[in-house]
């Protein structure tokens, strides 16, 4: 108990919870606005806003010390992405309450959601991986505009539609692809989460 | 061993020292991934091949405004607020932190140079393409020339000028991602929900609403407003594309002043306010022209050019 | 006499393409040890190496008789560790208190009442127990420090990594810190990294010199400033042919090497003279500081 309130008072909940909170503002708006084009565009702003409130959960400034602690980058991992929580909570409420006064499949969009909160917190585990203790105001800025434009171009959707369609399409494509997207920022996750140390040759068996 | 003695600054180069920092800064500009990233992004949209059943160019603006505008705010709040962490030194040094600002603001001109290029050249492969007749809606050369070319590129300034403003006096980690995010919902809310909601578009308070953020969409096509429901007609909407560029120069203008008035002390201090009182009455006049002048109802032009006035029932 | 805790062995460590470190053989024993060597010499990423953040490309490495490659004996070296990195990020809006609290917590205090007189402990070791509730950004630098190093304290710890633990503390900080780790060093392995070798001379028994990633001396403080007697001067001018030389307050010049310069005085070497004899380096010169 005692770890995991240290671990949720280390995060920086300014950032987190203001992008959180502009992410149900922006759906909100979306809500208001019922079936318009501004309200799609706004969706899509507000899921790239949850990204990046996501981005901040891996910000630790006393990285330095921190990993030379017996808690394993692993378990404070898993005790920052509680946080996540945040925005995703607020992302999910807001597009359900969106589901049902508008033909968007608020269900379909929380998979969306989940992504989106993925994406933000690899960027921020890539970007520590890489030696930034608080790589949160960086990472928000990449993983933003990478869910922008991949939500906003559709780059495959050739293949297949980046965005669920409305009740009664098909949607399995979207949800493998999202599927997808989930695993492969798991798997980046505990790549960049193993301890510091690990990854170098130690040769000092008896 | 023999001593060197450098001879020390002289005071009163503010010019060349301004000249020196900007140059550093555009450099820096010039470097910032993001700001690459998002100018190969808008020439890469720029030059790629339209969907060529869509007759409407009004979509264009965007990808200037977007990839070297919206991403110029971001990087250049990034760059402000890049010396916080040695603040203290930075802070100690002679040249005033309304000098560094200016420095910050001439670096500017990098995504201004980018956009405009961007700009021309998509505007230039949009006028030399082969446009069904009532691509352009109700807009003659001159308005088009600023929807498409003018705009953008006063965009391209004004955004990154606006991120200088904001890195100065907007202090908090996620500050640049939600500003930009605010200016970006802002102008969806004012622009496309004009042409959308219920509310008679030709009202005063309408036309004002269209043209009152940094980004508005001044046509469209079918499928995209409630006024176009005709596949392949255009829609314009109300407002002078040539006020609202005026407009913009005077944002553009007074987000310079809000950047320059950090650190800005005694005369300079009272000049700025001086030029902001000019620039916000300025804004006004424009924006009221901008608001009340061009069309004054949304007009619908059809696939074979004739142009019919739809003003929705409120 | 206890075995050691540190055994180091032919370790290698590069960094896209720059050796830090070049074949390094170390055997610690409990008491306090100095790391003395010029910047780039290796001594952070050495004193990173024995936090276990970082690990060798080549050689072996055993901490408290463990080895850090497996995941649970670098668990348990944590445990028994203390580390004070060169720079430290604190967390925004953190108090002094609740900073040494998070790591006391990450360092497996579970029990609260005994964490909080823990914490209390370290604080009040360092001067800060006053401060305690005092928001990290409104302390000085110097009192940032004493934060940082309360943190490492904490234990307290069977192995304390120090990378410049002085800097930025006032003389009366310094000595206060010296009486802490000397009661640390009575029972623990303590290694010092600094460029203050008068903190070596007052605190350290034994002392490395790294150079270039290598070991240049590996020995006793006593040692290493008696390889240095009979060959510091005192002079009414400069030595060109000394090891190094620099204008005292008195007026007169240090010289330091094998010939006695003309009416020289010989005096008794600090450990400084016996550091910059060693490594054969040009003091700094009044002029070029002018």
């Amino acid at each position: 108990m005692a770890m995991a309130t240290v671990l949720l008072r280390a995060v920086p909940w300014l950032p987190v919870s203001v992008l959180a909170a502009a992410t149900g503002l922006l759906l909100g708006l979306a809500g208001m606005l019922g079936e318009s084009f501004a309200a799609y565009w706004l969706v899509l702003l507000s899921l790239s806003l949850a990204s990046a409130s996501a981005s901040f959960v891996l910000d630790e400034d006393a990285e330095a010390v921190v990993d030379a602690t017996p808690t394993s980058t692993r378990r404070r991992l898993a005790g920052r992405l509680v946080v996540v929580g945040v925005p995703g909570l607020v992302g999910t409420v807001g597009l359900l309450t969106l589901g049902r006064s508008t033909d968007l499949v608020g269900e379909r969009f929380v998979l969306v959601l989940a992504g989106c909160l993925f994406i933000g917190v690899v960027a921020a585990a890539v970007l520590r991986r890489s030696g930034r203790p608080a790589p949160g105001d960086l990472a928000a800025v990449v993983a933003a505009v990478a869910t922008a434009l991949l939500l906003g171009a559709d780059p495959l959707g050739r293949w297949v539609s980046v965005l669920p369609g409305g009740h009664g399409r098909d949607w399995a494509g979207t949800a493998a692809l999202w599927s997808g997207v989930i695993l492969a920022a798991t798997l980046v996750l505990l790549w960049t989460s193993r301890d510091p140390a690990a990854r170098h040759t130690w040769t000092g068996r008896p | 061993m023999s001593t060197i003695l450098l001879p020390r600054p002289a005071s009163g180069r503010t010019r060349s020292t301004l000249g020196t920092l900007a140059r550093i800064e555009a450099r820096r500009f010039a470097r910032h991934p993001l700001f690459l990233f998002g100018a190969v992004l808008g020439l890469w949209a720029a030059t790629t091949t339209r969907d060529e059943v869509s007759p409407s160019v009004f979509d264009y603006p965007a990808g200037p405004a977007f990839f070297v505008g919206l991403l110029g705010f971001v990087v250049a709040y990034r760059l402000t607020t890049s010396t916080r962490t040695s603040a203290e030194a930075v802070d100690g040094c002679p040249v005033a932190t309304p000098v560094r600002t200016a420095a910050l603001a001439l670096a500017c001109l990098v995504p201004f140079a980018a956009g405009t290029v961007i700009a021309a050249l998509e505007f230039g492969l949009v006028r030399s393409a082969a446009l069904p007749v009532n691509a352009w809606g109700t807009y003659g050369n001159v308005d088009s020339a600023m929807i498409l070319l003018v705009g953008p590129a006063v965009m391209c300034l004004g955004g990154p000028l606006l991120g200088v403003a904001a890195g100065r006096w907007v202090r908090f980690p996620g500050a640049a991602l939600l500003l930009a995010a605010l200016l970006v919902a802002g102008s969806m809310l004012a622009g496309f929900a004009t042409m959308e909601t219920a509310l008679p578009a030709d009202s005063v308070a309408m036309r004002v609403a269209h043209v009152l953020t940094p980004y508005t969409v001044f046509g469209s096509t079918a499928g995209e407003s409630q006024f176009a429901p005709a596949d392949r007609a255009v829609v314009s909407y109300t407002g002078s594309p040539a006020w609202y560029v005026a407009y913009l120069v005077c944002l553009t203008g007074l987000a310079l002043v809000a950047a320059l008035l950090s650190g800005a002390e005694g005369g300079l201090r009272r000049r700025l306010h001086r030029l902001a009182m000019v620039l916000t009455l300025s804004a006004v006049g424009c924006l009221a022209f901008a608001a009340l002048g061009g069309n004054q109802a949304p007009m619908l032009t059809q696939h074979d050019g004739t142009t019919v006035v739809r003003v929705p029932a409120g | 006499m206890s075995g050691p805790t540190v055994e180091l062995h032919a370790l290698r460590k590069s960094f896209h393409g720059t050796t830090a470190l070049r074949g390094i053989d170390l055997r610690l024993r409990p008491g306090i040890v100095g790391l003395l060597g010029p910047n780039g010499a290796g001594k952070t990423t050495l004193l990173r190496i024995l936090a276990t953040v970082l690990g060798p490309d080549a050689g072996s490495v055993r901490i408290l008789g463990r080895d850090p490659g497996t995941s649970a004996d670098r668990t348990e070296i944590r445990r028994r560790l203390g580390y004070l990195p060169q720079e430290l990020g604190y967390p925004r809006g953190f108090t002094a208190y609740a900073f040494v609290d998070y790591l006391a917590v990450l360092k497996e205090w579970d029990d609260a009442p005994t964490r909080r007189t823990e914490v209390r402990r370290v604080l009040a070791s360092v001067g800060l127990g006053d401060l305690a509730g005092k928001r990290i950004r409104a302390l000085s630098g110097g009192q940032r420090r004493r934060l940082a190093l309360a943190q490492s304290l904490l234990g307290p710890p069977e192995l304390l990594v120090l990378d410049e633990p002085t800097t930025g503390l006032d003389p009366e900080q310094r000595v206060s810190l010296r009486e802490v780790l000397a009661e640390i060093g009575r029972t623990a392995t303590v290694v010092i990294s600094t460029h203050q070798t008068d903190d070596v001379a007052a605190l350290c028994e034994n002392v490395v010199v790294l150079d270039e990633g290598e070991v240049l001396y590996d020995g006793g403080v006593r040692e290493l400033v008696a390889s240095a007697a009979g060959r510091v001067w005192l002079a009414e001018t400069r030595d060109a042919t000394a090891a190094a030389s620099w204008r005292t307050a008195t007026g007169r010049y240090r010289n330091l090497g094998e010939a006695a310069p003309a009416g020289a005085q010989l005096v008794e070497p600090t450990l400084e003279d016996a550091y910059l004899l060693l490594r054969g380096a040009s003091a700094p010169d009044e002029e070029a500081a002018a």
